[in-house]
């Protein structure tokens, strides 16, 4: 008995030493700089949003933060504006930012049910989280951008300014053998969108002019996208995908601030992304 | 120690309803268990701000088993979530196999004179609370058990030892954290009946609560280890009782407390009086940067290590409950009196008993300065902002056996902004609205085993001059509910919210200048009968139930509008 109290008083003793007072909270990342051509792993950051949403603002910063960390060509943003705090509430926040792509994703990961802000990384679980909180995202993010890809992407694509349509070819390059559950998807987003967004980082709260940026706008092949084959593909092999797709008519999306984002995820499985890239749609 | 041993048996088979009831299995042991099943469906309902449910229909189920033969107890728990009820966390139908099915709570629980061991699920709490209280609020979506290994020791009679290892329950997952934890338990009396006097009663305490979590940011330093540790004191002389506990946590920068590295603090003081008829209390709790979770980028209900009870009357009245208060974990300092005086039988009042509760409490703001970007300065005294405060007075009357009247008027002043989480840090965007409420509540015994209860509520609410208004839950409210019970079979519950004096925001298009004009009226009405027999209990309802914030035990979370049938359904064994 006296053993059992020795053991249970030690390990009070341990623990009161077992603490980490901070004093220089901030840490300057330390990024590998890789000069390399050879194809390197991206991310897809989804950012779950709402113009109501008064956090969500500071998450948009993280985002922002680890995009001009690792460049815009690794860390692709999009902004899913879905759920509650994206209905528009006229007259303050009139607009609709809100996609049908945008809706179903939001119900598939039920995101705004578990609150906004909230994101997706590469759609992966991690520590057993698949929902990631905006606290997660520089971790997620890092340990995503270390692995080892298994696939490249490319994308071609020829916009008509004229009749607003745009053309794509998606290629993609199985470095590793894949499934038959890659699906790809190719979003249209744009960026420096200006309107009312509550931001609680300030008093009043209500900004009136916004930069709203990597907006999720469109899909070009659904929300889910199209199977790039029906049965197992081995490494080395290379499957190319078109697709069309037309502004709507009366759409005010400036091209000039739009972006193509493709993306292959196992859908209906494992579900993460395996490569996403993404390329301005017009100069 | 045959004392101590009963309580802590009690402790341990404390997760079931009661060892009296069960299956028993000659020369095997006692099986006992529960179920409880809410389905609930959904109909969308823009008026209100019901959302569109694609599901139609969505239900929590679960399910206890429990096996106890002599110092063993076995135990688990089924939940299954098809999918989560609006206002349940959804990751509840996300995580783990993502069917939201499963068994997250299981346990083999073994007590011996001298210590008790637990292996799997426990619930487990250090004092108040204040640094360790793990449990489940299963209609809030909320259980953050640990799951690891639980050992006590009870060397002698008044003197309890505990200590835990483990991670905590994250929906179906575990934290990501390690969490680890001691406790030291005195009872002075017990320990020897001749070292404090007759009438003298004191406990003391102390217990330290550690969590790991690795630092993975690559923009700042974070602590890995961080530790709280609290000490406590209950002293009972005669009629009067004090208590007090400090906790204190090292700097723990979160998603929930604006990641600032400030160390944190919390004290609380609580006096009271009891005699015959009579009862006073006072307390104050001061909290600075206190929320303490398994995961540091947790928010919500998620991971809650500790627990920081209100200093406020919780409320029940349906009307009132709208504006419940919510601890600020991140800083308030907060006072509450309470006092409840019986006329006894036989007074000028006449031949039956008069209860009269007053109470009163105020919550305000820390008074704390930014000094960088990770750090600032609070005071120990409070700031003059006012998150909540409520006066409140409560009369029950009897009337021989058969009649009871119930009356209440509270008054509320309710930081809108705070509590909900509203605005900016010091914006007045919705201000802080003023409740009135009264009510009557009648109850009378019609018959032999048949009762009607019935209750008269009225809420006006006043806003600050200029401020925004909920977009659905503005302007004043009456209600009226009626519920017959036929013993011990049925129950019939009638009752029906009207909001009146609505406004909507128009905006000027020309000077951009917003006002406020009349709205409809809502009507939110609501029934259900209830059928009970033996341990079945099975209810079904309809409900245009209003969106607001449930509360149960001083926690709080939002619940959408929702307009649809429930069917609700209990048994134990």
């Amino acid at each position: 008995m006296k053993t059992f109290a020795f053991v249970l008083l030690s390990a009070v003793m341990v623990m009161a030493m077992s603490c980490d007072v901070i004093d220089n909270p901030i840490e300057n990342p330390d990024v590998p700089i890789d000069t390399t051509t050879k194809v390197k792993q991206n991310v897809l950051l989804e950012d779950y949003t709402g113009h109501t949403c008064g956090n969500c603002p500071d998450a948009a910063d993280v985002a922002h933060q680890l995009e001009t960390l690792y460049g815009s060509d690794r860390v692709i943003i999009v902004a899913v504006h879905a759920g509650p705090f994206a209905t528009p509430q006229p007259p303050t926040y009139p607009t609709d930012f809100r996609t049908t792509v945008g809706n179903e994703l939001d119900n598939t990961f039920k995101i705004s049910r578990a609150g906004n802000p909230n994101g997706l990384v590469n759609r992966v679980t991690r520590n057993g989280k698949f929902i990631q909180s905006k606290d997660n995202w520089a971790p997620a993010v890092t340990a995503e951008l270390a692995k080892t890809p298994t696939m490249g992407l490319k994308l071609d694509h020829t916009w008509n300014a004229t009749t607003k349509a745009i053309d794509v070819t998606v290629t993609a390059d199985y470095i590793a053998g894949g499934t038959e559950d890659y699906y790809v998807v190719v979003w249209l987003t744009e960026s420096g969108i200006i309107s009312d967004q509550t931001d609680y980082r300030y008093d009043p709260s209500h900004i009136e002019d916004y930069d709203f940026e990597h907006v999720l706008r469109a899909s070009l092949n659904g929300t889910w996208g199209e199977q790039l084959s029906t049965t197992p593909v081995a490494a080395g092999q290379k499957i190319t995908k078109q697709m069309s797709y037309t502004f709507p008519s009366g759409s005010t999306w400036n091209p000039s601030k739009c972006d193509l984002v493709a993306f292959v995820h196992r859908y209906g499985t494992e579900k993460n992304v395996v490569q996403v890239i993404k390329k301005k749609l017009a100069e | 120690m045959k004392r101590m041993f009963a309580l802590l048996a009690l402790v341990a088979i404390s997760y079931a309803p009661s060892l009296a009831q069960g299956v028993t299995i000659e020369d095997v042991g006692i099986f006992s268990g529960s179920l409880q099943s809410d389905v609930q469906s959904y109909t969308e309902d823009t008026t209100i701000g019901a959302p569109e449910v694609p599901e139609r229909i969505l239900s929590n189920t679960f399910v206890n088993v429990l096996f106890n033969r002599g110092k063993l107890t076995l135990g688990f728990r089924f939940e299954s979530y098809q999918n989560p009820l609006l206002g349940i966390d959804p990751r509840f139908g996300t995580t783990g196999a993502g069917t939201g099915i499963g068994i997250p709570f299981r346990f083999v629980n073994y007590v011996d004179d001298y210590f008790e061991v637990t292996a799997g699920n426990f619930y487990e709490q250090f004092g108040s609370g204040m640094v360790m209280r793990t449990y489940e609020e299963r209609n809030l979506g909320f259980d953050n058990s640990i799951d690891g290994l639980r050992l006590r020791f009870m060397p002698v009679q008044g003197m309890k030892i505990t200590g835990f290892i483990g991670r905590q329950r994250a929906f179906f997952e575990l934290s990501e954290g390690i969490m680890r934890g001691a406790d030291l338990n005195l009872d002075l009396k017990e320990i020897s009946e001749t070292f404090l006097p007759d009438d003298v009663y004191a406990n003391f305490g102390a217990s330290v609560v550690s969590r790991y979590q690795a630092d993975q940011n690559p923009f700042l330093n974070l602590p890995e280890n961080v530790l709280a540790w609290s000490t406590r004191a209950n002293i009972t002389v005669a009629d009067v009782m004090l208590e007090g506990e400090y906790a204190y946590k090292i700097n723990d920068p979160s998603a929930t407390n604006g990641g600032t590295f400030n160390s944190g603090n919390a004290l609380y003081v609580n006096a009271s009086y009891a005699s015959s008829g009579l009862g006073i209390s006072a307390a104050m709790k001061r909290i600075d940067n206190m929320d303490f979770r398994s995961d540091r980028t947790a928010t919500g209900f998620a991971q809650q290590v500790n627990f920081l009870p209100a200093l406020t009357k919780q409320h029940t009245w349906r009307l009132i409950t709208l504006y419940p208060y919510a601890t600020q974990p991140t800083g308030e300092f907060g006072a509450q009196a309470d006092v409840t005086y019986t006329i006894p039988k036989g007074s000028f009042l006449g031949e039956d008993e008069t209860t009269i509760s007053l109470n009163a409490s105020v919550i305000h703001a820390l008074d704390t300065t930014r000094t960088d970007a990770f750090h600032y300065d609070a005071n120990f005294m409070w700031d003059d902002r006012i998150f909540f405060q409520d006066i409140n007075i409560e009369i029950v009357r009897k009337f021989g056996k058969n009649f009871k009247i119930t009356s209440s008027y509270i008054n509320i002043k309710y930081d809108q902004d705070v509590i909900e989480g509203r605005a900016a840090i010091n914006e007045t965007k919705y201000g802080v609205l003023t409740a009135d409420f009264a009510e009557v509540e009648l109850w009378f015994k019609s018959g032999k085993g048949t009762a009607l209860r019935t209750e008269f509520q009225w809420m006006g609410v006043s806003y600050q001059e200029g401020v925004e208004r909920d977009a659905v839950n503005n302007g004043d409210w009456v209600m009226v509910l009626a519920e017959y019970s036929i013993s011990p079979a049925w129950f019939f519950s009638l009752f029906s919210e009207l909001n009146y004096n609505r406004t909507d925001p128009v905006k000027d298009p020309v000077t951009g200048e917003v006002t406020r004009v009349d709205a409809e009226n809502i009507i939110y009405p609501s029934a259900s009968v209830a059928y009970v027999k033996n341990a079945l209990r099975v209810q079904v309802g309809y409900g245009r139930i209003r969106g607001g914030i449930l509360c149960v035990g001083g926690i709080c979370r939002p619940v959408p509008a929702s307009n649809g049938l429930s069917l609700n359904v209990s048994y134990t064994f």
